[in-house]
């Protein structure tokens, strides 16, 4: 399967030699995110309750999903000149 | 809307008045959030090993899910002027994000430079100050699951 790779003579991608790892591949990643939810469980309460932390990863979505006002059709959030700046530097540079 | 107070509307009785809808889980946002890790599951591994361009998903948060955010948010704004109906809700997108920042570090380097590191993110920087390491002394079988102990630390100097 290896020499596939190299020379490109695979019509069909072999699906009988990929099944096993990709099984194995699925049971080590719902293992690891169900230990996640094991340690948000245990820190939840340290993290939102004493610490307060603000989830930064989560105010740019919340910011882009934001409700416009009334008489908007986009929030305050796309309305942000700087905000198409940055999109256009991404997209286009 | 700050997200304590969103965390907080999360936490209030459900028969509570909320702009939030409590029914988050829909088959049309789990749909597109599906399709959206089919999508990067399909191009981090092309840019990643392949184009060796930029780090796809291993910065934090994912610029892969962001992207893809951003697009469905703009296309949600535009579907939301024509048909109310069809339109997600704030409860749907952010399942949608949630589902995507999920999914994405499966496929690429994130797995390994971004997720698994994460497991022992609150042990390493627990401090006295942080008062994690009393909570997580209880839970002793984690602790020294996931860091070195000092007799280890010792042990692997003098080998």
């Amino acid at each position: 399967m290896i020499d596939g790779f190299y020379t490109g003579g695979w019509d069909d991608i072999p699906w009988g030699a990929w099944i096993k790892p990709l099984l194995i591949w699925c049971v080590f990643a719902l293992v690891l995110y169900f230990v996640l939810l094991c340690i948000c469980a245990m820190i939840r309460k340290q993290w939102v309750e004493r610490e307060r932390l603000t989830f930064r990863i989560l105010e740019t979505p919340l910011a882009m999903a934001e409700e416009p006002k009334s008489g908007y059709s986009l929030n305050s959030f796309f309305r942000n000149k700087m905000t198409w700046i940055g999109f256009s530097m991404c997209i286009f540079c | 809307m700050p997200l304590q107070n969103w965390i907080s509307h999360l936490m209030r009785n459900k028969n509570d008045s909320s702009d939030i809808n409590p029914k988050s889980f829909t088959w049309k946002a789990a749909l597109i959030g599906a399709a959206i890790i089919g999508i990067i599951s399909y191009l981090c591994p092309i840019i990643e090993q392949y184009e060796w361009e930029i780090d796809y998903t291993i910065p934090a948060p994912p610029v892969s899910v962001m992207f893809f955010f951003f697009l469905v948010v703009i296309i949600n704004a535009l579907l939301h002027k024509s048909s109310a109906r069809l339109s997600l809700n704030l409860s749907e997108l952010l399942l949608i994000y949630a589902m995507t920042m999920v999914g994405a570090p499966l496929c690429s380097f994130g797995l390994v430079q971004f997720l698994i590191p994460t497991m022992v993110g609150p042990i390493h920087f627990a401090t006295a100050e942080n008062m994690r390491t009393g909570l997580l002394r209880k839970h002793s079988g984690v602790r020294i699951f996931c860091v070195i102990s000092p007799i280890g630390l010792v042990r692997g100097i003098r080998a």
